[in-house]
Parts: structure tokens; sequence; C-alpha cells
């Protein structure tokens, strides 16, 4: 999944607009292909960036993968009543198909059955009971939820992560519209994150009669309520959750939702969705390394190994990936850490000046390695929320001195070498005048050689 | 006290009187070598031992060399060829030669 | 036969049988090259291997500031300073110089024949060295036994490429050059000894022996009253050279001038000085005054000694005993304080059988010969029987000294055998001669005599040689002691003096001796054969049917590492194999043999004696990708890593006290256990998963027994999610897991790895609230 610089151009040379860095193979499950004329907006949309979409419905046998490789680059659940799986898929499978580095997306309705829901709780994403929906006697929209209160209409502006790099929030013409179930996320875990959650007045409940009062707490309330979120595994892969397969229709792209007592607006259905697929197929905020460079100052290739105390460059250069092109990334803390066992230095990167040509942004710093020898580790650990997870690690090596890397000679060590020369010096002399100093006859002066 | 300083005095009468002129030499040479080594023992207590392996190559070179000529001496003195039946005097002087050249190979190499 | 023709015989006979002696000691030592193959052996010599291979590779300059970053991930470890380089220089010095003739000959072959050739020199050594004490007579019988005794075979086999190889020859021979340099008081020959002493220093950790042996014996004889002039030449000489020579070595550095193991020398050196100019003085003047001033000087040296050797010790100028030669004084001080050097089995003490096991007959001659050096006295007598008091002592306490002790014993063995076969090969005619008239000289004299008569040329001339020797030995009465002494043993040596003239009490007792020298010969073989051939890399075994059975396991397993692993794979195991990964497997490992750093070796331990999660986060720390066990249980292999589980812990327990206990893995009754009773903490520890695991399959349903501690197994065997079987050898000796990745979903390894086997999460996690 890795690009390199070639396989960017490549991409590049493909196609001008936005297109997936995963692929283009998508696989739709439907209930039904009756529900193919529920989503023709949907279906436009995507095959607009170019995708290539299978619809099948549930009962086609379908596997996702042939000799572990992916038979498709993206899969779309759209199927809630499903009760089993196509033959030939599992929920192992999905994972697997993720581990591989499919995206998903997978929606759901009131009528969720088991097979998604426990397949989502692998994800730490837990769907409240089948047949119950996310009610608010305050949020609902006139038109469409008069009866049950059931379509609920939801503010972006509060009730949505604003996390730009997924859906950014102003971008958005108008309210988002959304029937069917909740989920509650566990909050734990931080690969995943919401996107979408229900205002304070609502709650999640059977929704069978309206004159039946609640006779029990309802199990998420409230915020809680997640209605959209998002997961991107350890591999980049990403996940999208979202409670009602309505939200995709057509008719909720084009409705115009109106509180009780609100005036008329426009739906932001549409164009949620279209950036929520653009982020989970890969088509934006997906980061790429491009390249890492490290050497001493002064050098331009990279050593073997260093020695302590060395004075070195790092470099790294990031591009980001959207609209079907690689750009320049650009941030200001991006941090370097070097680690044995702990960091022992962790600095943050300068980002050099980026110009008309320039395709990657490049962060670099200089500094002086510590004064401790080892096997390091210099690592970039760059994980913000809906950007692909950057950690780019380069082992190297740092030795100690060698023994002729010391300081040849000390001032201090002067009384030292005198005495040692001296020493020499006084051999020399005392030999001399011992052997041919014409002493007297204890010793027979012949010569040496 | 008094014992100590007449038996000094005889000492140093006996030294002058029966010593050869060559062992005299060799006794000069032991002299500095000596001087030599206290003066970098007395620098070593002031300045303390960095570094240390130049201080050990230093002060062994003055030890080794008082060392090798105090076997020169034993073995070209008169007094003792009883105890050095094989050993001549050139042979005790060629044996003192080698000894000290291996012994400032070796300091040269520890200095640094 | 004449005078002549016989010493030219001996002149001839003797080359021919230290030849010989050296073919045999050489020959002995291949069995398990014939057996198996020319591999090198056990555990050290493969990072010795490595080295040399790095050395011949790299050429001397990188070999000397080499920095492994391959062993002890992630600190790496400084070779060129931590090191003894002697083995690894004379291997590529004999290598460089072999190809310089144009002889192909691999370096692992040099390090493989290397012990066995140096063995050859030993024995020459041993000769020369009891030539000076005795004759060469005993010499030769020396070289004999040393070239055959099971004690110095066990440590330098063909393939045991350890530093006792060439460091055996070198600590004879070194003593052989002292012994010399003290009798001929020459300068030179203390110029050889230390230059040898040098070469011993950057061999082995035991020239400690040296720097103390022999200050001692030159203080036994200050206390003796033998001081002389030789003696102070020789020791002075090595004393400075040596000590200069033997800082050269980076990892012996100051130690010379810093820890109380080298203090003895320097003190005996500095005393010497002292006493030598005291004698000079003394020469000068009168005896009285000479006593006023020697009054004098004790006095003010006695207090400068004192006062500076209790401030440099207080200061800690001077560091006291390690701990690795504390505990030679008290063996209980490892167990409890560093349980590293405790648990190595070499370190252990040794058993008396064991005495025997080496040296057989030499063991109740080496008491005689020392026993004959009382009688002798001379100055080089003094050193032997310090060495053998000394040797013995320590051979008592380490099993690992038996190989200090074994070439004294040889030497005094081969004293007490050659006087025996002397007395009794001896012809009536001379004895009968010199017996009346020269009994009186003799008595003081005996041996000197004893000396002259079975010197090299045994039949010549021993009438003049008689004569002339006891009129050498009157005037060479010199010291008190030895007059003392021999006037002790005139009335005994009255007695031995009596000739014996009957063949058959004779023959009888010849005969005897030469059996003798044939079952010794018989049972060093016969030991070496079956107890010391062993390349431990290799195992055989016997099946019921009588074939032999390889196990080549090891190589099996390291070879896939070496493989199927990419190129700077890290593999965690117990340090014992660290050496063997290294060389054969060329894998990082993070501990191995040379266990200079306790921490990380403990936080191996921890790793293998805590559960999975907690060890997982050492594992993920240290970068870790195969973690390889060795398990016994199959074939019955009780050197394992069970076995030596409880170091591990005990290890681990010294540096992490709150992770890892080593009562909790005991069961109540305190025992341990590894089946049904097992305690929690044991059966959840990853060793005990990686070892068992899918062992209860092999049997069928309940039946797995471990052959080793003899426990029926439970048939549900452990299961692992932190590591997945990569590879268990033919035998299930060796097994090797690889370290798995951090789930993509971020789940716990053990929640994927239950679904991965099937398991799906029923239970709302809404419904836990």
């Amino acid at each position: 999944m890795r690009a390199s610089i070639l396989l960017s151009t490549l991409a590049m040379a493909l196609v001008a607009q936005a297109t997936s860095l995963t692929g283009l193979r998508t696989l739709v499950l439907l209930d039904t292909l009756d529900d193919v004329l529920i989503y023709t907006e949907l279906w436009s949309d995507l095959e607009g960036r170019h995708f290539n979409l299978t619809l099948n419905d549930v009962s086609t046998p379908v596997s996702l993968t042939k000799y572990d490789r992916r038979l498709y680059d993206h899969l779309i659940f759209l199927a809630p009543n499903m009760k089993e799986y196509p033959k030939g898929m599992n929920a192992k499978e999905v994972i697997g198909f993720m581990a591989e580095g499919g995206n998903v997306i997978l929606a759901g309705s009131s009528e969720l059955a088991n097979p998604l829901r426990e397949l989502s709780r692998e994800f730490d994403v837990e769907f409240d009971n089948r047949y119950t929906s996310v009610l608010d006697h305050f949020n609902y929209d006139k038109e469409l939820g008069q009866a049950k209160h059931d379509t609920i209409v939801v503010d972006p502006s509060s009730h949505m992560s604003k996390i730009d790099a997924i859906v950014p929030q102003d971008k958005l013409p108008g309210p988002i519209l959304f029937r069917g179930i909740g989920h509650s996320v566990n909050p734990k875990n931080s690969l995943l994150t919401p996107i979408l959650w229900a205002p304070q007045e609502a709650y999640s409940w059977e929704s069978v009669n309206l004159d039946e009062s609640a006779d029990q707490d309802p199990l998420i309330a409230g915020k809680d309520i997640s209605l959209v979120s998002v997961m991107q595994a350890r591999n980049n892969a990403r996940i999208a959750f979202l409670g009602s397969t309505d939200m995709l229709s057509d008719a909720f792209f084009s409705a115009s939702p109106k509180k009780q007592g609100d005036k008329e607006t426009v739906s932001g259905n549409r164009k949620f969705i279209e950036e929520l697929t653009k982020w989970t197929f890969q088509e934006k905020s997906a980061l790429d390394v491009v390249a890492v460079q490290h050497h001493k100052v002064g050098e331009e290739e990279a050593p073997a190994h260093y020695r302590i105390k060395d004075n070195m460059t790092y470099t790294i250069s990031l591009a980001e990936y959207h609209e079907g092109e690689w750009h320049p990334f650009s941030a200001d803390d991006v941090q370097l850490e070097l680690i044995m066992l702990d960091p022992y230095v962790r600095k943050t990167l300068e980002q050099l000046e980026l110009n008309d040509q320039s395709t990657v942004g490049t962060f670099t710093t200089t500094l002086q390695l510590p004064d401790q020898y080892g096997v390091f580790k210099f690592m970039v650990n760059y994980k913000r929320p809906g950007l692909t997870y950057i950690e780019s690690v380069t082992t190297v090596g740092i030795h100690p001195f060698r023994h002729d890397q010391y300081p040849r000679f000390i001032s201090q060590a002067k009384p030292y070498y005198t005495s040692a020369a001296s020493m020499g010096v006084g051999l020399l002399v005392f030999s001399f005048v011992y052997l041919w100093g014409g002493l007297d006859s204890t010793v027979k002066t012949t010569k040496k050689a | 006290m008094n014992d100590i300083k007449t038996a000094a005095n005889s000492l140093l009468t006996a030294y002058i009187k029966d010593t050869p002129k060559s062992l005299k030499l060799i006794d000069s040479y032991m002299v500095y070598v000596l001087l030599t080594g206290i003066i970098q023992f007395v620098y070593v207590v002031i300045a303390g031992t960095f570094p240390n392996n130049a201080f050990l190559a230093g002060f062994i070179s003055t030890v080794a060399s008082f060392v090798l000529a105090a076997n020169l001496r034993i073995q070209t003195n008169p007094k003792n060829a009883s105890q050095f039946p094989t050993t001549s005097p050139e042979r005790a002087f060629a044996d003192f030669l080698a000894c000290n050249v291996v012994v400032h190979f070796a300091v040269a190499n520890f200095l640094g | 036969m004449s005078t002549e023709s016989s010493s030219t015989v001996a002149r001839v006979l003797k080359p021919t049988i230290l030849i010989l002696i050296a073919i045999v000691a050489i020959s002995s030592r291949l069995f398990s090259i014939i057996r198996f193959e020319s591999v090198i052996h056990e555990f050290d010599p493969w990072f010795n291997y490595r080295t040399t291979q790095h050395l011949v590779k790299n050429g001397f300059y990188d070999f000397w500031n080499w920095f492994d970053e391959k062993s002890w991930y992630p600190l790496g470890r400084v070779v060129g300073g931590t090191v003894y380089p002697g083995i690894m220089v004379t291997s590529a010095l004999i290598h460089n110089v072999l190809h310089f003739f144009n002889f192909p000959v691999d370096i692992r072959n040099v390090c493989v024949f290397l012990a066995p050739m140096f063995s050859g020199l030993t024995a020459f050594s041993a000769y020369l060295l009891t030539k000076e004490l005795k004759d060469s007579s005993a010499g030769l019988l020396a070289a004999a036994f040393l070239g055959v005794a099971p004690g110095y075979i066990s440590r330098s086999v063909a393939g045991s490429y350890d530093n006792e190889g060439i460091a055996i020859f070198l600590l004879v021979f070194t003593f052989y050059l002292w012994i010399k340099a003290v009798k001929t008081g020459s300068a030179f020959f203390g110029l050889l000894t230390a230059l040898f002493y040098f070469y011993m220093v950057s061999a082995w950790g035991g020239y400690v022996f040296i720097t103390n042996l022999l200050p001692l014996h030159a203080f036994t004889l200050l206390l003796m009253g033998r001081y002389s002039n030789r003696l102070y030449v020789s020791y002075s000489t090595f004393c400075a050279v040596g000590t200069l020579l033997s800082m050269q070595i980076p990892f012996v550095g100051f130690q010379p001038t810093r820890t109380s193991e080298h203090m003895a020398a320097l003190g005996v050196f500095g005393l010497l000085q002292l006493y030598a100019f005291a004698e000079l003085v003394r020469g000068y003047i009168p005896p009285k005054q000479f006593r006023a001033l020697l009054k004098g000087g004790i006095v003010a040296v006695a207090v400068i000694a004192s006062i500076g050797l209790t401030i440099l010790s207080f200061s800690g100028v001077i560091a006291p005993f390690t701990g690795r030669f504390y505990s030679l004084y008290d063996t209980g001080y490892a167990k409890i304080h560093i349980p590293i050097i405790a648990s190595v089995s070499e370190h252990q003490p040794t058993a008396w059988t064991s005495f025997f096991f080496d040296l057989q007959m030499l063991i109740f001659l080496f008491p005689a010969g020392v026993y004959l050096c009382f009688k002798e006295l001379k100055d080089e007598h003094v050193f032997i029987i310090l060495y053998s008091v000394f040797a013995s002592y320590f051979a008592g306490v380490m099993v690992r000294l038996m190989l200090t002790l074994t070439p004294v014993v040889c030497v005094s063995a081969a004293i007490a055998y050659s006087t025996l076969l002397d007395t009794y090969l001896e012809t009536s005619e001379h004895v009968l001669a010199s017996t009346k008239p020269a009994i009186a000289a003799a008595a003081t004299s005996a041996p000197v005599v004893i000396e002259a008569t079975t010197s090299d040329s045994k039949a010549t001339g021993k009438k003049t040689a008689a004569k002339a020797a006891a009129a050498a030995a009157a005037a060479a009465k010199s010291a008190d002691a030895e007059a003392k002494t021999h006037a002790k043993s005139a009335a005994s040596s009255e007695k031995k003096r009596f000739p014996i003239f009957n063949l058959d009490s004779r023959l009888l007792v010849i005969l005897q001796l030469t059996w003798f020298l044939f079952m010794f010969a018989w049972h060093c073989t016969y030991v070496t054969s079956g107890s010391y051939s062993s390349p431990s890399i290799v195992l055989a075994s016997r099946q019921q049917d009588g074939s032999q059975m390889i196990i080549d396991d090891f190589r099996e397993a390291y070879y896939w590492l070496r493989k199927n692993t990419k190129e700077d794979a890290k593999v965690m195991s117990w340090w014992d194999y660290g050496y063997q990964m290294a060389g054969m497997a060329n894998v990082t490992t993070l501990v191995d043999n040379n266990t200079w750093n306790n921490t990380h070796i403990a936080t191996v331990g921890k790793a293998m004696s805590t559960s999975e999660e907690v060890s997982y986060k050492v594992l993920r720390q240290h970068d870790v990708d195969y973690v390889l066990i060795l398990f016994g249980g199959v074939i019955g292999y009780s050197g394992d890593d069970i076995n030596k589980f409880l170091w591990m812990i005990r290890i681990a327990e010294g540096v992490y006290p709150n992770d890892v206990k080593e009562t909790n893995f005991f069961t109540p009754r305190g025992e341990y256990k590894v089946d049904h009773d097992a305690t929690k903490t044991m059966r959840e520890s990853l060793m005990y998963k990686m070892s068992y695991y899918r062992f209860a399959e092999l049997y069928g349903s309940g039946n797995a027994v471990d052959h080793v501690r003899n426990a029926r197994m439970p048939a549900e065997g452990p299961t692992l999610s932190v590591l997945e079987e990569a590879y268990t050898t033919e035998n299930w000796l060796v097994r090797i897991y690889k370290v798995k990745d951090l789930d993509i979903l971020g789940r716990d390894l053990k929640d994927s790895t239950a679904f991965d086997k099937g398991r799906v999460r029923k239970i709302s996690s809404l419904k836990k609230k």
C-alpha cells in the first residue's frame, strides 16, 4: 500500500480526478437488487469518481480474496437485514480483507441482524438491539419523521467531530438527516473516532408505539449515541460505520430538513456522504513517506553507523494525497525520536520552505547524537486523527570511540610524555657512557653491535 | 638516633671507597630515574590521575628502568659473580638493552 | 654401552619420544572429529570463532575496535574492549601464515585444530619444566601424562576452541620460564617470562593465578631466608615488565593497579626492592650499624605502607575482590548475591570422584611427588609445592579449575614415578661404589647426587660424576633450611640408598609400574572417548536395537533461522544459546553467554516467566521477532529450558521483584511441578506455554508424558495468543516462535486469536455498563 515516488507519479498520470489510492473495484452488498433504485444518486456520485461498482444481493455467492489477493478494493454493506453472509464470505474474511488493505463502509438500520452486529463488535463498535431506533422528540424532521419521530435532523456545527481531515464541517450546506439505529464506541480504543452523534435529547429505543412510554433506561442516550463512526486500522485500512442506510438514499440526499419551528434548510447528506466516502476510500487524507535521509553534517551519504556525539542531519519528506494528486504535506508538529528502549532525544522537525515545484513537504533537523552507544531507532511516529499513520523507523548503530579517535596528546599529560622521553634519552646516554666511557676493569669494554 | 647517624656516615664512606666506577655510573643513572619517578608521583597526587594511562606509562617506565638498571648492577657486580655463573657482564648488558627495548615499546604504546 | 653411543642414543630418543607424545596428545583429541565432523563445540567457542572470522575478514584494526551490533540488542557490545584477544589473534596469525604459503586452510579448521596442536606444545612445556625440577626422564613422563590427562583434554579437544586451549600451554611454559629465570638469575629469562605472561594475559582470565603465584613464591623464599640476587633479578624484571605489558590489553586495562587480585604482586615487588636495598647496604657497613639503620628503615617503611594502604583501600582506589574471585573464598556467596555465577554448572564445587575421573593414578602419585619436592627443597621445588597446594584448594572449590590443577599433578606425579623407576632401574655397581664414602656427604646433598647420577645420559661415567658431585655438593651448601631438612632426612635417605639387587623384586615393581602406565593410558582414552568428546551441538544416542541415532536438532533450528528470517531478525532466548545462535544462525540476539549485563538478562527472564500480556510488552519494547526455547520432554533431554526455568525466575526476581516471585511457581507443598498440579503462575508463564504448546496433541487423548520430569501432562495443552509457532525441530528439541504484530483493529491479541479460531464476541458491551 505504501506508494513510492514512482507509483505516485504513475497514479498522477493515470487520472486527474479524485481517485482512490487503494483501487477502484467496489463491491456493494444489498438486501435485494430492487434496492439499487433507492441509491441512484450515490451510484452516479461514485461512478463519477471512477469506481467500478459491482452490485450484489446477499444471496449471490461472492469472495473477497482469491489466492491471498484482494478481488475487490472496497466493500459497502447496504444490507442491514442480512441474516447470513453470502456464500464465500464471513466475518473472518472481511477482517482479512481489511488486513490486506481493503476499505469498508458498513451501513445499518433498525433491522440490523446478527452477522453485521457481531462483525462490528470486533471493532469495539456496539450497535443497539435489533428493532431499536434513535428517537428524538425535539429534533425530528417535520416531513419525514412526523409519525415516529425517528428521522432526526442533526446540526453539524455542534454534533460533528471537528476533524477536517475526515469530513470538513464547514463544507456542508445544511444539517444531516438520519433514520436508523444508534451505536456506541469504546472510548478506550484510540483507533475509533465518532464522527456524528445524536443531539442531547435523543435516545435509542424500540420504535414500536409512540404512545407507550419507556419503562427502563435506554441503553444509550443523548450524545453517547454515535450515528456515524470511523476507524483507521493500524495498517491504514479504513472503515466507516453508519447507523442509517437511508442517509445514503436519494430521498435524503434531496430532502429539505425542517425541524419543528425552524426554517427549511438544504440537506447536507450528499456532501457528507461524499466526503465520508472520499476519506474511507483513501481518496484524501492519505500521507506517504516519500524519502528518509540521514547523514553526518558535511556529508551526503548515509554512513553505515554513527559515532557517539556525532552531528547529524535527518530529513524526511511527506506527501499528502487529495484530489487525485500528491501534494506537499505541511505541518509544524512532526517530531523525530531517537529510541533505544527509551527515547533519548525528541526533537520537532522544521519544515523547509515550499515553492511552486515542490511535490513533497520536507522536514529536517540537525542534532548531536547522545553520549550513549548502542543500536538506536530514528523514529518519526506521526499519528493524527483522520490522517494515515506514519511510523518511519530507521535503525542505525551508534558506536563508541575507536581507540584512535581520542585526543592524541593531552596537555595535562605533558609531564608523563617528558618523563617517558627522558627515560629513553637517559637510557641512550647511559648506554653510551657505560660502553665507551672507559670505566674501570670490572667491565670488559668490548663493543656491542 | 646517633647510631643511625654514625651508621649512615660509615655507609657513605664505605660506598665512596668500595664501589667501582661503573657501578657508580649505574647508581647515578638509577638516582636520576628515581627522581623522575618521584616527580611524576607528586604530580599525580596534586593533579589527579587523568589521563590514567599516560601516568601509568610514565611512572612504570621509570620503575622498569630503575629495576633493569638494578639488575645490571647486580649482575655486573664482581662480588656477585659466583651467583651468576652463566651470565657474563656482556650478557648482562645485552639483557638490559633487550628488556629496555621491550619496555619502551610498551610505554610508547600505552602513552597514547 | 659406551658413553658416546648411549648419549647419542639418548639424544635421538628424546626428541622422538617427545614427538610421539605430541602425536598421541593430538590424536586422542580427535574423537569427535572422526565420529561427527569438524565443527566448533559447545557455546563459548562459537563466540571466539565468530570473532576470529571477523578478525580474519576485516583485519586487526577493525577487530580492535569492533562494536558488535548483533548481540545484546539493543545495547550492543564493545567486543574490542571486553574480550581476551589471544586465541583469536593466534588463529588469525596461523591462518594468514598458511595462506601466505598458499595452503588454503579454512579458518574453521584452523580454529577446530588449534587446541590439539597446542596440547602438543603443552606436553613439551611440561617436559621442560620437569627437566628443571628433576631430570629429563621425569620430564618425558610429565609430558606423557599431561598429553593424555583427561583433566586437560576436557578443555582442549578438537573443536573446543576456547581460551583454555592455549592458556594452559602458556601457563606451563610461563612457569618453566620463571623457574629457569629463578635458577639462572638471568634477566633475559625474566623478560621472556614477562612476554609469555603478557601472551597469557591476552588469552585467559585465569592469568590472575600466575599474577599471584609468582609473588607468593618470591615471598615464601624470602620468608625461608632464601633471598638471593637471582630472585631479585628475575622477579623484578617479571613484575615491572609484565605489569606494564599486561595493561596493554584493553579488557585488563588498569586492573593491575586497582584490584585486590593484583595487589600481591606489587606488594611483593616493593618488599623485594627494600630487601635488596637492605642487602646492598649490609655489604658496606659493619653489622651493628647495619642493624640500627635497618630498624629505622623498617619502622619508616611500615608506617608509610600501612597508612598508604589503608587510605587507598578505604577511598576505593583499590577495589575489593570482585564477586567471581570472592566466591572462590566463600562458596556460598555467589548463590545468594550473584545467581548468574552460581547457575553455571562449571562453577559448582568439585565432587571427589571427578578427581579420580580426571587424573586416575596421578592423583595418588601427586602427594608423593610433592613430598619428594620437600626433600629436595630447592627454590624451584618450593614453587611446585606452593602451586600444588593452592591449585588443590581451588580445584576443590570449582570444577572448572581442575584444569589448572592438572599440570602440577602431572609434574609431581612424574617426579614421584620417575624416582620410583630410578630406584628400581639402577644398575647395582655404581650404587655400591658411591654408597660408603659418599654417604656422609650424600646425606646432606642427596638430591644433588641423584640429579647427577640420573642425568640425561643415564649410564655414563657415574663414578666420576658422583665424586665431582660430592665435591660440588659440599661447596654448594648454601642456606640453613636446606641443610636442616637434609640432616633430618639423612637417616631415612641412608636407608633408601640401599641398593636393590634382586632381579625378581625389581621386575615385580617395574612390571607393576608399567602395568599402571598401561591402565592410565587406557583410562584416559576411555574417558576422552566417552565423556569429553561430545560436541554438545550434535547428540548421539543408542536406540533400543543398538543403532546409533544422531540428534542434530540444534543445527536444524539454527539453519532454519538463518535461511528463513530477515537479515536483522532479533531472536530472544536464554543466554546459554546466545553465542551459538549468533554464530550459526547469524541473527541478532538479546543476551548471550557473556552475561555482562544482569538487568538485560533479568528482563529476558521476566519475559519468559510472566504471563503473555506482561511479556508481550517486553517483547515489543525490545523489537523481538522470534523466541527460541529448548524442550527435552519428547526425547528426554534434561538440559532444556524448563529445567533451567528456576534460574530464570531467580535472576528475574533479583531485578523485578514485583513482577516475578519464585514462590508462586511452587505448589503449596513446595514442589516444582509441571503437570496437573502446576500452579497458575506456572501454567500462565510464557515458558510453560511455549514448551508444552501442542505437546498433548503428539500423544493423543491424555497420554502426553514429559520424559524429563516424568510427568503426565493434562490432556488440554496451553494456548498461545501473542506468539505463533514458527518451527519445531524433528525431535521437538528446539522450538521457535514468532512474535505477533499488534492487532490491526486494536484488539487484545488474546481476543483476536480467539476470533481467528472462530469464537465470536456475543456479549454486548453495552450491557456491561
